[in-house]
């Protein structure tokens, strides 16, 4: 890359790490980091986003490997419409669907789920999970055109297992390493996320640093090279995962 | 081998002088000569990695030769850009441009010459009536057969009226059966429209089937440059016996070299032509092509006796194997209705034809 | 099976490529006349499709048909009417301004940096990093990236000082400012660039040698293999990034934030 993209995007990283490391007057420390660990909100904000993180990656993963896999072999002329729908959260912004949702959910209507804190929760996963159908949908989609579940299903049928069996035993261990690429995928955005958590009140990591911004001059700097290490390991596990694929399909040049 | 006659030279559309191409430290090809002339649909022969598709981007000008000169037409081209050769070129993987329909492809090459519209339409109706497309013109590739996209492709190749078609293992991609029906087509319109071809592949029947003159490659070299008939029948090294055509190897000792007298088995072959330089007593490798050998006992023939391990059928043909001594020969024999393939386990006598044999130095 | 169903071209990242596939749509249309439908594949997807339009479909229609709905519960453009106020409309005109400029800009540099990354480095270590980075980039938001440029571009930032001390420049007298257009854009263009790369790149790999090389040895220069073959071929995935990129990013850089200024 030429310097002046290296640069552009490196340059601002130093800066911040910089600024991070000089909350002392005489010095480089990391006191700024020190703070942000022992601020109890900054361990639960962490914890209660990556549950939820989990949660949606389940959820997400339940909800699109059935239908991939089912549009793929059995309902090809459906893919039209799933591929649109795949693409309609990068198309509505996130504040469009929350809004929704506290207008269809609110504590007057016939499912009250703002109400509870369970419920956001709820409502809180699903709009994750929304979110992150296009990385999840992608990925699932690349892990079955690469092991050919056609054959797969065939032989599997032949041998007299049951469509869920298959599904299970068969296609998921199968396409593990790509499932795994969009969970990564997932917790990023999910750590990160600040308009849905915020506006459904609820505790995540992404309102406690917009919080932490507000109020505090170096621990954000600190935060912000945190959130920037955590998405790095989430990405470098991807790149790992893809390295031992059993089935890397290149194309040939 | 040195086949510059400067009789020839007026009609010699590409002359390779010396080609040789490193990468690194590695030599693909080494001291290539080649004289193509006019009109001529010349293969170049060779297993994969054999540097054919080397030469081929060489001519195309994707890569430039370490040292040597290429010659088109008479003109040095080595260190042209592929845009100034004038050459056409069609790729194993079709290579249609998908953003463009099939009228748009063929007349990518005149479009860029800047020719008028009214008459890039015109050539581009020519051309595919020559592939006998017509009325796919507006189709897009991914709406087109294998076989359909190959034949494009070649019309866009030919519509600029290149000096020279080069063909990069076209067929390799195809069904079997298309693979056939447009081997036929690429000769025919090669032939009608007398356009000078080189033709990479490593298919030796594709090649042997439709040249005119057969180019056999090994690491980088040129083995023999000759007819289909001279490859098949009198190869000149070992590598083009064993590459081209089916070859059983018997082992073999040498019994008396004035006279050509070798020993196989039980049997003993006279009047070979033996290769200098084997001493009475040495051993020797006896080639024999599948079709040079009959069952039953004829005279004047050497006959062997050998039991059969396995009997292929391939529509006109029979293919036997069997082990005579410790050996495994494969003997082809027509399929007609008097006569009855041999047996699994069932021993037969062969008769083996000496005019037919090759003999070659023990490996 | 007789349709053909694994034929799809090259899959490039999140926005679906490719040409103009007529028979596709009429596929789909043809399904619905046909007899036999495949229930129990169906019932497989009826939780896909039940999510979806519970969860994204219906919220996003009950929101925009509320927008036109008064509080009696009556048909009206009321709602937008009183949007016309002259601080809403300069907001509005402003954030539209930025975040289509830091679309295009971040678009075309992109797209300039994935030919870049794409066609000429071909060592997989550092292909990769470059991707894993972009990866991480485009998801760097909010206020960690507001931070990152107030540390960099803000009054006391790093490059800021460094200009002034070094070359003697104070960008903010001369009128910059982090929180103008252009400085929204630059910070702006620290995510999108990288998503751009990473969206296109699938699609740029999936430019083909042969193509390039079919189209010179047809008497095309490069600029005509860019103009005929290479752009259009990567228009439809370049299209679907911009439509990406135009959503607009919340970085809170107005906000009072404490900044290095208190340092």
């Amino acid at each position: 890359m030429p310097v002046a993209g290296r640069s552009f995007f490196l340059l601002p990283l130093i800066a911040t790490a910089e600024f991070s490391l000089s909350l002392r007057r005489e010095g480089y420390s990391f006191d700024a980091y020190r703070y942000v660990f022992s601020d109890p909100d900054f361990v639960s904000s962490f914890g209660y986003s990556a549950l939820i993180a989990a949660c949606t990656i389940v959820v997400g993963t339940v909800l699109v490997l059935p239908t991939v896999y089912l549009v793929r072999l059995r309902l090809p002329w459906l893919r039209p419409v799933v591929e649109f729908i795949v693409l309609l959260p990068l198309i509505v912004p996130p504040i469009i669907l929350v809004f929704g949702y506290l207008r269809m959910f609110s504590s007057s209507s016939p499912f009250p789920l703002t109400g509870t804190a369970r419920g956001s929760d709820i409502l809180l996963i699903c709009g994750y999970v929304t979110l992150t159908l296009p990385y999840m949908y992608r990925a699932i989609d690349t892990g079955l055109q690469a092991i050919d579940a056609r054959t797969l299903t065939e032989a599997a049928t032949i041998l007299g297992a049951r469509p869920a069996t298959i599904l299970i035993r068969v296609i998921l261990p199968n396409i593990l390493v790509s499932i795994m690429a969009g969970a990564f995928l997932t917790f990023a955005v999910v750590i990160g996320e600040f308009v849905i958590a915020s506006l459904l009140t609820r505790p995540a990591f992404g309102p406690y640093i917009q919080r932490v911004g507000v109020a505090k001059a170096y621990e954000p700097a600190a935060l912000a090279i945190l959130s920037f290490i955590i998405t790095w390991i989430a990405m470098g596990l991807i790149q790992l995962m893809a390295h031992f694929s059993p089935n890397v399909q290149r194309e040939n040049r | 081998m040195n086949l510059i006659d400067p009789a020839v030279r007026a009609g010699v559309t590409l002359h390779l002088s010396q080609i040789t191409k490193r990468f690194g430290r590695h030599e693909v090809v080494s001291d290539l000569d080649l004289e193509v002339r006019k009109g001529e649909f010349i293969s170049v022969l060779g297993p994969s990695g054999c540097g054919k598709t080397t030469a081929l981007r060489m001519i195309a000008g994707f890569e430039h030769p370490t040292t040597g000169r290429i010659l088109i037409d008479g003109r040095d081209v080595s260190r042209l850009r592929p845009d100034q050769r004038n050459l056409g070129m069609v790729f194993q993987s079709y290579a249609l441009f998908p953003n463009m329909s099939v009228a748009a492809n063929v007349g990518f090459g005149l479009k860029i010459a800047a020719m008028a519209d009214r008459n890039i339409q015109r050539r581009v109706a020519e051309m595919l009536e020559l592939v006998g497309l017509t009325g796919l013109e507006r189709r897009f590739p991914y709406e087109l057969s294998g076989g359909q996209q190959q034949r494009v492709a070649l019309a866009r190749a030919l519509a600029t009226k290149p000096a020279m078609l080069l063909l990069d293992e076209p067929l390799s991609a195809l069904d079997a059966k298309i693979r056939l029906s447009l081997r036929e087509q690429i000769r025919d319109v090669q032939t009608e429209l007398g356009i000078t071809t080189l033709f990479v592949t490593h298919d030796q029947e594709e090649a042997l089937s439709m040249s005119d003159r057969v180019a056999v490659m090994n690491s980088g070299r040129v083995e023999q440059f000759g007819t289909p008939l001279e490859i098949y029948n009198r190869p000149t090294t070992r590598f083009v016996a064993s590459f081209v055509g089916t070859l059983s190897i018997l082992k073999a000792r040498l019994l008396d070299p004035a006279r050509g007298v070798v020993e196989v088995a039980t049997a003993t072959f006279k009047n070979l032509e033996i290769p200098r330089g084997v001493a009475r007593g040495g051993h020797l490798s006896l080639a024999v092509r599948p079709e040079a050998i009959r069952f039953g006992v004829y005279k004047g023939d050497v006959i062997l006796r050998g039991k059969v391990i396995g009997v292929g059928f391939y529509g006109s043909v029979i293919r036997v194997r069997l082990i005579v001594g410790n050996e495994t020969i494969t003997i082809d024999t027509f399929n007609t209705p008097l006569s009855s393939p041999p047996l699994r386990g069932e021993d037969v006598d062969i008769s083996i034809d000496p005019k037919s044999v090759f003999v070659m130095r023990a490996e | 099976m007789s349709r053909r169903t694994d034929v799809d071209g090259p899959e490039s990242g999140l926005v679906g490529s490719g040409y103009p596939r007529p028979d596709k749509l009429s596929a789909t249309l043809k399904m619905f006349a046909q007899k036999q439908p495949d229930w129990s594949a169906l019932i497989g997807v009826a939780p896909f499709f039940a999510f979806a339009a519970v969860m994204m479909i219906a919220p996003t229609v009950a929101l925009v048909a509320d927008a036109f709905v008064n509080r009696q519960g009556q048909l009206t453009l009321k709602n937008f009417v009183d949007l016309n106020t002259p601080e809403v409309v300069a907001a509005f005109a402003e954030s539209i301004k930025i975040s289509s400029a830091s679309a295009v800009l971040g678009a075309l540099i992109g797209l300039g940096l994935a030919l870049v990354v794409g066609r000429g480095v071909s060592n997989s270590r550092v292909r990769s990093i470059v991707m894993t980075f972009c990866g991480v980039a485009s998801n760097f938001s909010g206020v960690p990236l507001a931070f990152a440029f107030i540390a960099t571009l803000g009054r006391l930032g790093l490059v800021t000082t460094a200009l002034n001390t070094i070359a003697g420049v104070d960008i903010y007298d001369a009128g910059f400012d982090l929180a103008s257009f252009w400085g929204l854009t630059i910070t702006y263009l620290f995510f999108q660039i990288p998503i751009t790369i990473t969206i296109m790149m699938p699609a740029i790999d999936g430019l083909r040698r042969e193509w390039r090389e079919a189209a010179a040895i047809l008497g095309a220069r490069s600029w005509h293999y860019w103009r005929y073959i290479g752009l259009p071929v990567l228009w439809p995935s370049l299209l679907g990034t911009l439509a990406l990129l135009l959503r607009i990013p919340s970085v809170p850089l107005r906000r009072p934030t404490p900044s290095p200024a208190t340092r």
